[in-house]
């Protein structure tokens, strides 16, 4: 092997290898990037009600969740509407521009990206309006209907405290 | 300065660096994380404070549903009772909590601070505070989202990732240089010995035209005289000439066989036989000098070398051991089977070989005797493999020098 050569291979297999911290594209649904659990998840605790403007639509895969990036007060949060086949069965027709109004549960993902888990989604603009979950965040598609106070429980992990869903800092709601 | 001392003091300072800037990057991380933790105290400290003086001025606490940040992932304040008096999500604002955990904040007045998983995944700051509202004491809960006061970490994990990643880029390019370098001089060493045996065949083609023939005039002449002239100084000096001429045509052999080609050597050898030839040929030598040779050679074993190739080798080999026993001692040798090959081994109890010597020596011309031209064990070497063996050199049990010669043996099937 030419030295040349040996050193083009040498600085490519280091280059595969380098271990960049992963920096989250902004558009990401992906749960091994935000560290969330969108499909289920849910915390009523973080319920909150945005209004905002659709920058983009993407209707997800067998993979992705459908996802809205909207843009509120000069900020950018991702809307996690659900499973694709649930979206696009269930739905409401959404496109850039519209302007809705987002009830759910927010998180912040490890990569820094601010997501809104959808309970209810209105299009201002189209005067449509769309439940994904029950009240205490029990999603549609999880089956058995949208009891509500059904929330799902998560495992809890040590030492770090667990909430589940439903519950306010570790216990069932007393309503 | 030697080369060896020279790789040494770089291969120390690279050390050196690398656990320089490895104790850099661990220190700088492992000391992120206390950081971070007092980035979120102090936020929620801030916040804390915030609220009680908006609380203080509205003590109905409608004004502290504007208050928001992008930090806060919940807020809310309990009641000594431990109902909730406000809720950052409005609809839970009069509910009761469904934990004590604010109880101990109560009861020591202290701060209370965790990190917990909320049921969307993701894991926050929770941050407990004695709230005063209305002359009560009641608790405030924070739970505050962690990315940006954990940039701090984030940057120093970066940072170990980089430091480490230049570390290895840094060795990667060092090693590959040093390869790069020794396989120069390889290349190197591998052109000074072609040049060097091509300049060996000029000199091998000079002898066997120009040296052997009027040598063999010397030898003859000289022969005539010792045998002619009468005891005495002259016949002394014919003596000399004839062994001096039988040594420069020794020399001369040697060279137009370590010159010749390398034509594989296939046949057949008798190792006893040769052993007896050289027994008989050596004995008064190793007697006056006082050697004890110790064979250990019964098996009748051929091998695939001719008996003239393998008497030359071998004299050679008992040559360099006698050269080395000035004051006598012992020489063994011995031959053993190893599956398709005989190791035949030739051990002396004299000063023996410097390991750093020992693959150098069968190299043409290296020699560290006063007298010979170094060609001895270079012509060993060939005919060891010519005849599709090896040789090799090490030191002797009792100290001394070993030479083992891996000769391939016949075998009956190829006798057929």
């Amino acid at each position: 092997m030419k030295p040349t050569k040996a050193i083009i291979y040498l600085f490519v297999a280091l280059f595969a290898s380098y271990p960049v911290v992963a920096h989250a594209f902004w558009w990401s649904g992906d749960d091994k990037q935000s560290g969330l659990n969108l499909e289920t998840g849910y915390d009523i605790n973080t319920v909150t009600t945005i209004n905002g403007r659709i920058i983009s639509v993407q209707a997800g895969d067998d993979h992705r969740n459908a996802q809205l990036e909207l843009e509120s007060n000069g900020s950018r949060v991702v809307a996690v509407l659900g499973p694709q086949r649930y979206w696009t069965e269930n739905g409401i027709a959404l496109k850039s521009g519209d302007y809705v109004s987002v009830r759910g549960s927010r998180a912040q993902g490890t990569n820094g990206v601010v997501y809104i888990l959808v309970q209810k989604i209105t299009d201002t603009t189209q005067e449509t309006e769309v439940s994904l979950r029950n009240e205490s965040g029990r999603p549609a598609w999880a089956g058995g209907g949208m009891r509500n106070g059904a929330g799902q429980m998560n495992t809890r992990t040590s030492p770090m405290r667990h909430q589940s869903p439903g519950r306010m800092g570790g216990g069932r709601m007393g309503r | 300065m030697p080369r060896r001392t020279i790789s040494t003091l770089i291969l120390s300072i690279a050390v050196s660096l690398t656990i320089g800037l490895s104790w850099f990057a661990i220190r700088n991380f492992s000391s992120a994380a206390p950081i971070a933790e007092d980035n979120l105290r102090g936020l929620a400290l801030t916040i804390a404070a915030a609220m009680e003086g908006v609380a203080g001025r509205d003590p109905s606490l409608r004004s502290l549903a504007s208050f928001q940040t992008a930090d806060i992932a919940y807020a809310m304040i309990l009641s000594p009772a431990g109902k909730i008096l406000f809720h950052s999500n409005p609809d839970l604002t009069g509910n009761n909590v469904g934990d004590k955990r604010y109880r101990s904040v109560l009861k020591t007045g202290t701060l209370g601070e965790e990190r917990i998983m909320l049921g969307t995944g993701e894991y926050v700051y929770e941050f407990q505070t004695p709230f005063h509202l209305l002359g009560k004491t009641c608790v405030l809960r924070l739970a505050l989202h962690t990315w940006r006061s954990e940039a701090v970490m984030r940057r120093a994990r970066f940072g170990v990732a980089l430091i480490f990643s230049l570390l290895a880029l840094g060795w990667g390019l060092g090693i590959t240089v040093l390869w790069l370098l020794r396989r120069q001089d390889a290349q190197e060493k591998q052109l000074a010995r072609q040049n060097e045996l091509a300049r060996l065949g000029e000199v091998g083609a000079v002898l066997a035209h120009e040296v052997r023939n009027p040598l063999a005039g010397i030898k003859g002449y000289g022969q005539l005289l010792e045998e002619r002239l009468p005891e005495g100084r002259e016949r002394g000096y014919a003596q000399l000439i004839v062994r001096e001429s039988l040594r420069l045509e020794q020399l001369a052999d040697d060279i137009l066989f370590y010159t010749r080609s390398d034509n594989k050597l296939s046949q057949p050898g008798n190792l006893l036989t040769v052993i007896g030839q050289l027994m008989t040929l050596l004995t008064p030598q190793l007697e006056t000098a006082g050697i004890k040779l110790v064979l250990n050679v019964s098996e009748n074993i051929k091998v695939h070398c001719s008996e003239k190739e393998l008497h030359r080798l071998l004299l050679n080999l008992l040559t360099n051991a006698i050269q080395a026993l000035p004051e006598g001692g012992a020489i063994g040798v011995e031959a053993r089977r190893r599956g398709t090959v005989v190791d035949i081994s030739v051990a002396d109890n004299g000063p023996g070989i410097e390991p750093e010597m020992r693959t150098e020596i069968f190299e043409p011309f290296r020699t560290s005797k006063a007298r010979g031209a170094g060609l001895g064990l270079a012509v060993c070497k060939k005919i060891a493999e010519r005849c599709g063996g090896s040789i090799a050199a090490d030191a002797a049990p009792g100290g001394g020098a070993l030479f083992v010669v891996s000769l391939p043996v016949i075998l009956p099937e190829d006798s057929v």
